[in-house]
């Protein structure tokens, strides 16, 4: 490489290296991001905001790392006091990951918190916590109410509690065998719950109710239909299905005449909540009132999530109340955005990244199509499936640009359909069909025990085997069935050492293998944004 | 990255003003990060001036020239992979950093190297490379773009068409340095079958344990990103393989003390509670 091209080429990596180190390292009043926990599925008692905040992120890159959920507090008379009521714990397995979406209850002379608890095992469970004073919050040790693996193997993917005057309800979404079902849980208290048999609510298909709240018998359905904005609609159950009643907010009049409801939003929102996230409901008394959370992700807007408040006596007179900012909501959740010279530079810098992987693609496909139109021309061996591929390529290209061009035309559509969905979706499932018999074949054959390493994952992998996949399970019983005539409980240790091992020795590996991988992904980046790497250079 | 993506407005959509900015992250990341990149220079520098590092042997990196060595003897070609992923991942770049080392002798040994490529995107920069190593070395006609075939984006069909490629030519030598899926176990087993010695690195948690059943040299997590490094025997990347290892320790120190920490906090799990008593 000559020095001029050299040197453009180490400006190029240099400059937008240092824009995204600087992002990084800066302040976010210079230029770092939004606040990253986010905030959401609120839920108000008094002048108490209770919400979920954090995520749960895998282990991307260095600015990527995982936070756990946890429930905070915001006091809307001051919203300096901000407190975080309950964070996930290491000591507790039920929420060892992460606690969301509250639900809290004011009884008698405390309060009680119904959550989320994501445990070390990745299930999701109904968990409470109680509190003398609203502020200061004790999460019980052991979770108030688990969904058994029959309804659904996860646990609920969320749930909505209220007061009932038999006691408490709960209602969650199971989702078992890719359907998803609101089943519902009640009993006097929290911790006294009790799963009914029927099903609360079938629901037609994945992902179309986002949250639920209520006001008496009729339900506030948060909804996505096909891949439009969420729409909020009144609904009410009759034989374990939803009825709409009215379009509530969002959501166009046909699509509402066509589902069978009364068309034309029943309250007016503001201009930030055209795209609604969540949807709570509690009746204090005789007002009823509704928390909705919602954000505009126009290009102007500010991206930031915040939160209506409606109260009225019914559903029919709900009006804007508390609307202490300008735009019409009570608080704004999270950050603001940082729009300095420097935040832009670093957005038009992430826009030349498609860019470059185009031209990458563009030059991956010329060199494509030069390896195996040489072979055609030359006529080598093997010419024929060069051919097919160029032509395969010409005939896709060809058909995606016109179906791109007139997506309504009826003869594009069904070329694409071919070509896309009745040959290329056939073959590749054909390939992995292949590959699925092939790749159990050699599982078996690579496991050999050459090594102790080998022996060691081979023992671990039998052990897990035996005890959590169905095949091993049986196997497992077979002999456990044996060894129980002598007395000992083969199952019982045999499951806590397969919780052990995935738990404590697999978590543990594996994070130690994240860290040295950073570091050394650290100083990698480095070589390369400095021009130092110079691994094909003796 | 917009984290909460399930609840955030505008997931998944095209980064705008307002929501392209990075992740803030919290001033001890920042802090932590600061100091390990201010380790990793300061060895480069000291390494540059002069001083002398030692650095533990990566038996998987030796075996590299070895296995080019065999496959000198047997007169057959060596493949080559980078995985499946594309620049946005880092282990890709780790696997072409190895890959010019790797193509250079090559050259030298007059071995034919195959590398077939699963994204667009990185077939021009392997060819590049490969055509830059060979024309280092005044072998330049040895370049053949055929050795470098774009197979198909699809996992599946990627890995048909290398073991494809692996038995046909029944390769002496196999390299699988970069990020793989479940392929990891069908390309090391075809090379196990057909005798090839394998050597593979890999930073991705799940392939790992078919990498080191299968193959006779597993690379874990950061000695794939050290490779390339170690390769070289460079001073300034000799001192950045120092550095690394100094920011391991540093995390492990952290560990301990946080993990001493946390235990002490808890009053139930508080060891000297439990012997007082109390």
């Amino acid at each position: 490489m000559n020095r001029w091209k050299r040197a453009v080429v180490w400006s190029f990596t240099f400059g937008f290296g240092l824009i995204w180190v600087l992002a990084f390292f800066l302040p976010s009043e210079v230029g770092g991001g939004l606040d990253r926990h986010g905030m959401y599925a609120p839920e108000l008692v008094g002048t108490r905001l209770f919400y979920t905040s954090g995520s749960r992120q895998g282990p991307g890159n260095l600015s990527e790392h995982t936070v756990g959920a946890f429930i905070a507090m915001l006091d809307l008379d001051n919203t300096s006091i901000r407190r975080e009521m309950i964070v996930p714990s290491p000591f507790r397995q039920h929420d060892y990951y992460g606690a969301k979406r509250p639900h809290v209850f004011r009884v008698r002379d405390r309060y009680i918190a119904l959550y989320l608890g994501i445990g070390r095992d990745d299930k999701r469970r109904i968990c409470v916590a109680t509190s003398s004073n609203g502020t200061d919050w004790t999460p019980s040790e052991r979770p108030a109410f688990e969904v058994p693996a029959s309804v659904s193997p996860d646990g609920p993917a969320w749930m909505t509690a209220r007061q009932t005057p038999g006691g408490m309800e709960v209602l969650f979404l199971a989702q078992s065998e890719g359907r998803l079902i609101v089943r519902r849980a009640s009993g006097p208290d929290a911790t006294r719950l009790s799963l009914e048999e029927e099903p609360a609510l079938s629901l037609p298909s994945p992902e179309s109710v986002m949250a639920v709240a209520f006001d008496g018998p009729r339900w506030i359905v948060l909804s996505q239909i096909g891949t439009g904005d969420p729409v909020l609609w009144t609904a009410r159950v009759e034989n374990g299905r939803l009825v709409g009643l009215r379009q509530f907010l969002g959501g166009s009049a046909s699509a509402a005449r066509e589902m069978g409801m009364e068309a034309g939003a029943a309250i007016v929102a503001p201009d930030f909540a055209k795209r609604v996230t969540d949807v709570h409901a509690v009746r204090d008394g005789e007002a009823l009132r509704l928390l909705i959370v919602g954000g505009d992700d126009s290009p102007e807007a500010d991206g930031r999530l915040r939160v209506a408040l409606y109260e009225g006596a019914s559903l029919e007179d709900l009006a804007l109340a508390r609307n202490s900012q300008p735009d019409g909501s009570v608080v704004a959740l999270g950050s603001p955005a940082i729009d300095t010279h420097f935040h832009r530079l670093a957005a038009q810098a992430s826009d030349f990244v498609p860019i470059l992987l185009n031209f990458g693609f563009g030059m991956g496909l010329i060199s494509l199509i030069g390896i195996h139109g040489r072979r055609v021309v030359r006529r080598a061996e093997g010419s024929f499936f060069s051919l097919a591929l160029v032509l395969a390529l010409i005939a896709m290209v060809y058909t995606q640009f016109g179906y791109q061009q007139n997506p309504e035309s009826d003869y594009w559509k069904q070329l694409n359909t071919l070509l896309f969905f009745n040959m290329n979706f056939p073959l590749g499932s054909m390939m992995f069909g292949l590959l699925a018999a092939f790749l159990v074949s050699a599982a078996y054959r690579a496991f050999r025990i050459r090594s102790i390493e080998a022996a060691v994952l081979t023992a671990m992998a039998a052990l897990v085997v035996l005890t959590q996949v169905p095949t091993g399970q049986f196997v497992g019983s077979l002999i456990s069935n044996e060894a129980v005539l002598v007395g000992a409980d083969v199952d019982a240790v045999a499951g806590q050492a397969r919780t052990w091992a995935l738990t404590v020795i697999n978590d543990a590996v594996q994070r130690g293998v994240g860290f040295g991988a950073f570091v050394g992904a650290i100083a990698m980046s480095l070589r390369i944004w400095l021009s130092l790497d110079k691994s094909g250079e003796d | 990255m917009w984290h909460g993506a399930g609840h955030a407005v505008g997931a998944g959509k095209r980064p705008t003003a307002a929501n392209s900015q990075p992740v803030d992250a919290p001033w001890s990341l920042r802090i932590l990060a600061a100091i390990l990149c201010g380790v990793l220079l300061a060895r480069m520098i000291f390494a540059k001036k002069g001083r002398q590092y030692f650095i533990r042997r990566i038996p998987g990196i030796d075996a590299i020239e070895e296995a080019m060595g065999r496959a000198t003897e047997m007169g057959r070609p060596i493949i080559y992979t980078t995985g499946i992923n594309s620049f946005d991942n880092m282990q890709t770049l780790a696997g072409l950093a190895v890959l010019s080392w790797v193509a250079r002798q090559c050259a030298r040994m007059m071995v034919r190297i195959i590398v077939p490529v699963c994204q667009p995107v990185v077939v021009s920069a392997t060819a590049d490379i490969l055509r830059e190593s060979f024309r280092a070395e005044g072998r330049e006609e040895m370049f053949d773009p055929a050795d470098v075939p774009f197979l198909s984006t699809d996992q599946n069909a990627y890995a048909a068409g290398t073991i494809g490629f692996m038995v046909r030519n029944e390769v002496a030598a196999a390299f699988y340095i970069g990020g793989f899926g479940f392929e990891s176990l069908l390309l090391a087993e075809t090379g196990n079958r057909i005798g090839a010695i394998q050597i593979a690195a890999t930073a991705d948690y799940f392939q790992i344990p078919f990498f080191i059943c299968a193959c006779d040299y597993t690379l874990i997590g950061e000695e794939l990103y050290a490779a390339g490094a170690y390769l070289t025997r460079e001073p300034v990347q000799v001192g950045s393989l120092v550095g690394q290892d100094l920011g391991k320790l540093m995390i492990l120190l952290i560990l301990a003390v946080g993990s001493a920490f946390a235990v002490w906090s808890q009053g139930n799990l508080n060891p000297i509670e439990g012997l007082l008593g109390k």
